[in-house]
């Protein structure tokens, strides 16, 4: 039996269950590309609960944070979120994260629950090594709460149902605090989808009665398995699969979320991979015909083997099979490569990231 | 075996019998909840002669691909079109609009390694 989220009693009977990094989660409801289709016409909420959730606090958690992350905590506003990755000294990519400025003592992070660990640990080391940050607290409330993701062309009306609001007017990457039942409640304009959304944390009590409301109001329930075609088709990295502690924010042209100029445990190997070109480079194809590509298939240019996927899916909103994955040429969009699954070459063509823009 | 009678294979096939010596093959209810949303079907080509339990196709969800093993062996007569544009039929009726190879069998008695119903029924509430 693995970890499992506050909500797991909510759904347990109405789902497919997996385990995910050790935790109990459902790996669909009622069938992936419906999960899909609802999140991209109507509204879906999936059980995000397992992800880390920590609170970092003390007078100098700015400058302390932006040691080790890559986005700039001194210019994040109060009520504003940023994606952002913990780097190691090569810029390697330890997670990538979304911090949350709650005020100008008070950072909140959410990050992998793969990762949660890693990031804590990391976090800590920092901490002890310089005295400048010894008070500063690094609390773990993951357990203590819950996540749920509503996403989708809908997401807003449902959710001024659920807080029985008029409006909800927040704009991306920005959240509020809303009271609800004696706490506050947190919501946020973020997601992983591609989809107009939002994600709420709240205690694990106010999370389980959100999640049977919401399906109550409409909601579709939806698994990882639609959280990752979702995920593919709106051209968002995977820690992991097309991320990790051996990949560069600019091998994965994600370099617009590198925005610290300050002195930083990571500056000197991101000025120098700033000035070289990189050896390779994430790209997005589409795949002509009847074939996925899955993790680790080969990429070829004119017969010559230029990389591997890292992700693939079927996507049922393009009626087409989609992927992700790393070339060590460079190469424009439009250009014809080949990625054999499964013993047989299938024609790709190398398209621009999102492949879906809402 | 009587027409429409069917049986079962431990890979979750099932086969049932049409007209004088030409059995229709396709995958059971239990194989198509776990393998989730089919995407695309791609089967040997009519012609094609196989022998029991070998592969004589891939059938592929969002999630992963899995191959299809002939319950029965024969040669391939014909191949259901139907669904090369709708795959999801194999989700939605397995057992009937979701058949997928019809097979001229060589030698009947191979039925004798298949499971019957009520068997097929005690094997899947075992896994």
């Amino acid at each position: 039996m693995g970890k499992r989220t506050t909500l797991y009693n909510n759904y347990l009977h109405k789902a497919k269950i997996v385990d995910f990094h050790g935790w109990d989660l459902p790996i669909q409801f009622s069938g992936i590309i419906n999960e899909v289709n609802s999140v991209r016409s109507n509204v879906g909420i999936f059980d995000v609960s397992h992800m880390g959730r920590m609170n970092c606090k003390g007078e100098s958690v700015k400058e302390f944070l932006n040691y080790v992350l890559t986005g700039d905590l001194l210019n994040l506003e109060i009520n504003q979120a940023s994606y952002m990755f913990l780097s190691n000294e090569h810029c390697g990519i330890i997670d990538d994260l979304v911090a949350y400025k709650i005020d100008e003592n008070e950072i909140m992070i959410v990050c992998n629950a793969s990762n949660k660990e890693q990031v804590l640990a990391v976090l800590k080391s920092y901490r002890n090594l310089n005295s400048n940050f010894e008070n500063i607290i690094i609390d773990d409330f993951t357990d203590a709460s819950g996540m749920i993701a509503v996403q989708g062309p809908m997401s807003q009306e449902i959710m001024c149902k659920l807080f029985n609001i008029d409006e909800l007017n927040i704009r991306r990457f920005r959240f509020i605090l809303i009271p609800c039942e004696g706490e506050d409640v947190l919501i946020s304009r973020t997601g992983y989808t591609g989809e107009n959304g939002f994600e709420i944390i709240a205690s694990t009590k106010l999370s389980s009665k959100f999640w049977d409301k919401l399906i109550y109001l409409g909601a579709i329930p939806c698994g990882l398995g639609s959280r990752d075609v979702l995920r593919i088709e709106a051209g968002l990295s995977l820690h992991g699969n097309d991320i990790s502690s051996e990949i560069n924010p600019k091998e994965a042209q994600l370099e617009r979320f590198v925005t610290n100029s300050e002195e930083t445990l990571y500056k000197q190997a991101w000025d120098n991979i700033q000035n070289t070109p990189t050896k390779k480079m994430l790209i997005g194809f589409i795949i002509k015909g009847r074939g996925i590509p899955r993790i680790n298939n080969s990429i070829f240019l004119n017969g010559e083997s230029i990389g591997y996927v890292t992700s693939g899916t079927f996507s049922p909103t393009l009626n087409l099979s989609i992927g992700l994955g790393y070339v060590t040429k460079k190469l424009d969009p439009d250009s014809n490569i080949e990625v054999e699954i499964r013993e047989k070459k299938f024609d790709a063509t190398v398209t621009k990231l999102p492949f879906l823009r809402r | 075996m009587s027409q429409n009678e069917i049986r079962y294979s431990k890979e979750h096939e099932w086969v049932k019998s049409t007209e004088q010596g030409l059995f229709l093959v396709g995958v059971t209810e239990f194989a198509q909840e776990q393998m989730g949303d089919v995407v695309y079907v791609e089967m040997d080509d009519v012609g094609t002669s196989c022998n029991q339990f070998t592969k004589v196709g891939e059938i592929e969800s969002v999630k992963a691909v899995s191959d299809l093993y002939t319950p029965i062996g024969g040669e391939i007569v014909e191949v259901n079109e139907e669904l090369i544009n709708n795959p999801e039929l194999v989700n939605n009726d397995p057992l009937n609009g979701g058949w997928m190879l019809k097979i001229k069998v060589s030698d009947i008695q191979e039925i004798n390694n298949l499971m019957t119903e009520e068997e097929y029924k005690n094997y899947i509430q075992q896994l």
